[in-house]
Order: C-alpha cells, then structure tokens, then sequence
C-alpha cells in the first residue's frame, strides 16, 4: 500500500493546487530507486525468489549462483551441485551464503512499488535458461524488461549495464518532469509561498537524488565485482581446511615436528 | 672378543663380573636413563616442561593459530546493508544539514566581523527561514520528523528572534542613533553575508555532480 500525502492520494480534491507535485515525484522516484537497488544487491548476493523458508529452495538458488558466477559444480548435478553434491560439496561456504540472503528477507518484503511475488515468480527457472532475455527481446510483447534488466546480469558479458539504462531510464522521466513543473511553477505572476518552497525544492533535490543514484550504483558495482571473488575464496579455504583434515594432517604434523626437533642442529648457536 | 656358536666376532661384555659396587654403578645409570627419559617428555608429569613438551606445544600453538586464520580469513563482517539508496539519500542529506549549519557559523562570522555584533546562529536562521525558500525548505524537512513542533509558536519565535536581532544590529551599526533599523535593512544585512556562502556551496555541490567521481582529485575534492 503507497503512503502518499492525502492532499496527492485522494483524486477527489483538487491535486493540481493542493498536492505538491515536487514532493510528490521526489518521494515516487525514490521509492522506485529505493526498490530497484535492494533488488538488484539482492540478485547480486544470489537471492533468486523470496521464499527464504525453504531450504530447499535457497540451496537451488545458491547452486546456481556457484554455477554461472563461479564456474563450481553443476546446478542440475546431484553429485557436483555447490551445497550438496555427493562427491564434493561446499556446506560451509554454502550456509555462510545462505546467511547473506537471509539478510534481505525483511528488504524485500518492505519494497514499496515493485511486487515481488509477481516479478520473482518462476525466477530461478528462467534463470537457469541463459537465453531468456535475449529470446524475449526477440519478441518485444513478452518481454519481461524489469526481469531481464534486473537480473541478466548472469550473462556475465553484460554485467550491470541493463540494470543501469533502468535506472538512468526512471531517473530521465523524473528530471523531465520536475524540470517540467519548475517551469510552469516559475512563469506564475505571484507565487504563492507555497509555490516558492516547491520551487525550491524542486531546485534543490533532483540534484540530491542523482548524486545518490550515482554512489549507489558505484556501491553496487563494487558489490557485484567483488562477491563473487569473496564467495569464491570462502570455498577455497573449506577446501584447504577439508584437504588439510583428511589428508594433509597426516603428512604435515610428522614432517613439522621433524623439523622442530633437528633445527637446533641446523642453526649454529 | 670372542666368537658366538655362529662364528660372528662379538665385542666384550663392558662388565664381566657382578659385584655390589657395580650394583650401586647399574643403579645410578637406571636412574639417569629415567631421568633422560623424563627429559625427553616420556613422563611429562615428574618435572616441570621439558624442551621437546615445549616445541611441541609451540607447534599446537602455531597449527591452532594458522587454523583460526584459515577459518577467518575470508570472513566479511557480518552486517550487510541491504537498503543502500535509502541510507545515501539519508546521509546525503545529513550532509545538507551540516552544510547549512555551516553556512550559518560563517554568516555570524561573517557579521562579526564586519559590523562587530554577534547574531547567533538561531537568530539568523529566522531571518533565513522567512526570507530564503531553500532554507526553509529544510527546516520544514527537519519538522517533518519531530512530531513535537508547533508551527504557530515557532513563527512567534521566529519573529522574536528578528525584532532581538534587528535591535542588536541597530546597537552594533549606529550606537548614537535613536532609531533603530527597519528590519528590512536587518533582512539585506544577513542576506549579503549569508548568499554568498550558500552560493559557494551550491556550486561545490555542482562540480561533484559534473565530476561524478571521475576526476575526484581536482576542484579541490579529494
């Protein structure tokens, strides 16, 4: 349910005058902003759909996350599959992960525009098909564009670039129309107070609105080039850790206190 | 020496004979092979650590802490923002309010000096608040989220605070005179100081939104 200021909401009163459409827009396309980031560092950490009840469930989302970011196991492979795969597997990184998503649970349930149930649905599906943008866009009625644009980052050529038109997209639409408004605020013969806060207003926040569009981009951009990296570091120090238990301990331990007890012989005191 | 039934040369028994001066010299020896063997860390519990329970210690020591490094290093902190453009836009304008609570030191400062009259900074923030939309944009903004304010009182304030202030200038400006400024005058008086300042300010915050970041280290930024 959008919370607006009633004087906006309520189609019944005069909006024109009364609602202050500066206001207004600002509060809209920072919600837009707002819902849009949180789900694409959501996508970026791997959360595929919003169920984080299952199990199951996020552990399909994090084997395909290992597949197509990290090149590790198969998704569809009961025995290479990241978290669970029967000849190796990765329990530890796997639940760390699982940790993370976790994180955006109570996120994604307070976006305020986008639903997510809708727009998640039959997510990892789609997912796992590469191609599915790219088909779409073949045919421009079923393209999904917010999927694709927040999640065919997974086509890893692309990166964050569709999702960056998306938001330099919304962003163009808002500066057009506070622009718009500023202008025919500006031309009044005798503006009001009221008119003259909004003006000011709508001098002063667009401004604020890109600078903050621009850091969160360049925050997210650094998330999606190093997590990966992270993720897949965690999974190599479970392996060292799993070689160092089963085999190494075996090999090590003797060899080092070998060397303890014959390095006094060595050094000349 | 002498040759054993296999004809293999076998060396000389050390002690050929038992005698009781031997058994005391057996006796001695058994006891500085268990202590030798203390020594070695067969029987930690006789005596305090001996070298070889040291070195072994360390060496636990050290596994433990290249463990711990394994298991940790890799680690990220455990708090992870999942609302980023909510908190930029919430610190960016936290940054709004302290450049205006800047602006505001500087004008007084600015005052100050060239009037020798010292307006505080709640003073001068009337005469913004009812002369400066920018300005009151942002007190209306900080309002917003204290539930506790009450508008007509603060407009009484406000205009508490200009009639003080205008009086004070009037004192400071012409001492000998009657009269004391109009407020009008008061008003253009703060105004000159503080435009200027928030003139400058505006335009730092223009030069990073054209910058973007990419050329962080001109214009001053770095």
């Amino acid at each position: 349910m959008l919370k607006y200021p009633s004087k906006c909401s309520n189609i019944k009163d005069k909006i024109q005058t009364d609602c202050d459409l500066g206001e207004l827009s600002t509060k809209l396309i920072s919600d837009i902003l707002s819902d849009l980031t949180t789900l694409k560092q959501a996508q970026i950490y791997g959360v595929l759909n919003n169920n984080f009840s299952d199990k199951k469930s996020i552990e399909e989302n994090i084997n395909i996350f290992a597949e197509q970011k990290l090149n590790i196991g198969g998704a569809n492979n009961n025995e290479t599959n990241f978290c669970s795969g029967t000849k190796h597997n990765y329990p530890k990184t796997c639940a760390q992960l699982q940790k993370n998503m976790k994180k955006f649970e109570k996120a994604l349930n307070q976006l305020k525009i986008i639903d997510v149930k809708k727009l998640l649905n039959q997510a990892s599906s789609k997912t796992k098909d590469q191609k599915i943008c790219l088909k779409s866009a073949e045919n421009p009625q079923n393209f999904d564009s917010l999927f694709c644009n927040l999640f065919s980052s997974l086509e890893t050529e692309k990166a964050l670039h569709p999702f960056i038109n998306q938001i330099y997209n919304e962003l163009l639409w808002y500066m057009l129309f506070s622009t718009y408004t500023h202008y025919n605020l500006s031309i009044q013969r005798d503006p009001t107070n009221q008119t003259l806060t909004e003006l000011s207003y709508l001098k002063t926040t667009p401004l604020n609105i890109i600078t903050t569009t621009n850091l969160t981009l360049k925050q997210l951009a650094e998330i999606e080039s190093t997590y990966a990296f992270h993720v897949g570091m965690l999974a190599y120090q479970e392996d060292l850790l799993w070689l160092r238990n089963n085999y190494l301990s075996k090999v090590v331990t003797p060899f080092y206190t070998l060397f303890y007890k014959v390095q006094d012989v060595q050094i000349q005191k | 020496m002498f040759k054993s039934k296999n004809n293999l040369t076998i060396q000389k028994p050390f002690l050929k004979k038992t005698k009781k001066s031997d058994f005391l010299v057996y006796f001695s020896l058994i006891i500085l092979a268990c202590g030798t063997n203390i020594a070695l860390g067969f029987n930690s519990n006789a005596f305090s650590l001996s070298p070889t329970k040291k070195l072994t210690q360390q060496l636990d020591l050290m596994q433990e802490k290249a463990i711990n490094q394994l298991q940790t290093q890799y680690l990220t902190s455990q708090q992870i923002t999942t609302n980023l453009f909510e908190k930029n836009l919430k610190a960016q304008d936290s940054q709004f309010e302290i450049s205006a609570s800047l602006a505001l030191k500087q004008t007084a400062d600015i005052i100050k000096k060239n009037y020798s009259c010292s307006l505080n900074q709640e003073e001068i923030a009337s005469f913004l608040y009812i002369n400066d939309p920018t300005f009151k944009q942002y007190i209306k903004k900080a309002n917003l989220n204290d539930n506790s304010n009450n508008n007509n009182t603060d407009n009484v304030l406000r205009r508490d605070n200009i009639a003080k202030a205008c009086l004070k200038l009037s004192k400071c400006i012409s001492p000998q005179n009657l009269n004391t400024l109009s407020i009008s005058t008061c008003t253009q008086i703060v105004l000159d100081a503080y435009l200027p300042i928030q003139k400058a300010a505006q335009d730092q915050q223009q030069i990073q939104i054209a910058n973007l970041g990419s050329n962080k280290y001109l214009n001053g930024e770095n």
